[in-house]
């Protein structure tokens, strides 16, 4: 009689899943024949792995269109520094002789860094993004409460609820550079989502309110007592530019 | 080649394509439609803020599971946790409802249900092997962990999946 050789679950998980490089395939379909122990453990291990993703499959339906942001930059004239330093360095000498000197980031995008990461997020907002979130009041305080502490400054419900043609509905902490970057959403049923983003600012400057169009959208930018607002969404700039006027007299 | 095109297009092509497949990951990882939504954006804006670390022509949709499970696991996760004062409970799990996508049916319901009981560790790597169609080399890549803890997380799956559908499959014959 044959010595029953034991397999772990782990190597005869690898055998049912065909991944042949982590078990012993050849002394299991041998064993499996007489050996009733090592057939109940097998069974044991045994899944419909079709009914799995079948079942998953359901749920791809389901997932919510989203809009994919198109490239910031145009990559046509994106150089490999790295691979030709000579010629880097050849072409930068011959900037400098032209006074030609502009950041790097300035040639891909004249938007300031999180303002344009900002637009990039808001950009995959469709109103169906917002339209389902139904939370009460006591939860818009708590995750106010919550963006709030993060941010350094207290946002209030009844201040982001005073414009009466934008519908708030939620405060979300992103990060930029390190920094949280608060998200507040506004639904707007008439055109297009809209979101105040605000970030603290280095310096305590007060910036005046300033319209552009940003990855197509309306926006306006402004600093005030040590933050950097931007309001963006849509394309309805006179939208934009009342809503930042009565935003920036209640926040 | 001195100049050459970036990944940008490529990227941003790919997550067209993707995106579906992206989401249910993400519900896998969350077991919440919002915070799927969440996920799946976030990791948009991060692929295309990170395209020079895209090499065109490599696997993106690996790169950008990869970056999914990173968003969730470094940065939406303990939100989440804090929010629900621990990860979500089987009763939490925001199962779809069969109403609503009647293709789902009662089956598939008590699969979903089964798979998203399992402890996270097992049902992230079940979403990447049985659901995704990686190999067990693919899914150690793309969740930084060796392939014998792929092995071990798979096989305590299964002996988790198989008892709970024959019970389910005998209690309904």
């Amino acid at each position: 009689m044959n010595k029953q050789i034991n397999f772990s679950d782990e190597e005869l998980t690898a055998y049912l899943d065909g991944q042949f490089g982590y078990t012993r395939q050849a002394e299991i379909e041998s064993a499996i024949k007489n050996d009733r122990d090592l057939q109940e453990q097998i069974d044991a291990l045994s899944i419909d792995k079709d009914d799995i993703k079948n079942a998953f499959d359901g749920l791809l339906s389901l997932a919510p269109e989203q809009e994919i942001p198109e490239p910031r930059s145009n990559n046509v004239f994106q150089a490999s520094w790295a691979l030709s330093p000579a010629i880097a360095a050849a072409v930068a000498l011959v900037f400098f002789s032209f006074g030609w000197v502009v950041k790097p980031s300035e040639t891909v995008n004249s938007i300031s860094g999180w303002k344009s990461y900002a637009a990039a997020y808001q950009a995959l907002y469709i109103n169906s993004t917002l339209a389902h979130i139904d939370s009460d009041e006591e939860e818009l305080n708590k995750e106010l409460a919550r963006v709030s502490a993060a941010l350094g400054k207290d946002l209030e419900l009844d201040k982001l609820q005073s414009f009466d043609r934008l519908d708030y509905k939620r405060s979300q902490i992103l990060g930029f550079n390190g920094q949280p970057l608060i998200q507040l959403a506004f639904l707007n049923t008439m055109d297009a989502p809209v979101a105040l983003c605000i970030m603290r600012s280095k310096e305590d400057v007060e910036k005046a309110i300033e319209l552009a169009e940003i990855e197509g959208m309306s926006s306006a930018a402004w600093e005030k007592d040590g933050f950097r607002y931007l309001l963006i969404g849509g394309k309805d700039s006179i939208l934009i530019e009342e809503a930042a006027n009565a935003l920036s007299n209640v926040i | 080649m001195f100049w050459k095109k970036g990944p940008d297009k490529e990227i941003s092509k790919g997550l067209k394509e993707i995106y579906p497949r992206l989401w249910r990951y993400a519900f896998i990882l969350s077991g919440s439609h919002d915070k799927a939504s969440d996920i799946t954006q976030a990791t948009s804006v991060r692929a295309l803020e990170k395209s020079h670390q895209y090499s065109p022509g490599t696997d993106l949709n690996r790169w950008l599971f990869r970056i999914a499970k990173n968003i969730w696991l470094n940065e939406l996760r303990s939100e989440s946790v804090r929010d629900m004062g621990g990860m979500a409970s089987i009763d939490e799990i925001d199962i779809p409802d069969a109403k609503l996508s009647p293709e789902l049916g009662m089956v598939n319901e008590e699969i979903l249900l089964s798979v998203m009981s399992l402890p996270e560790a097992q049902r992230i790597v079940v979403g990447l092997v049985y659901i995704e169609g990686y190999s067990y080399e693919e899914a150690a890549n793309i969740l930084d962990i060796p392939v014998g803890t792929i092995m071990s997380r798979l096989s305590t799956a299964r002996l988790k999946l198989s008892k709970k559908l024959k019970q389910y499959q005998s209690a309904t014959v």
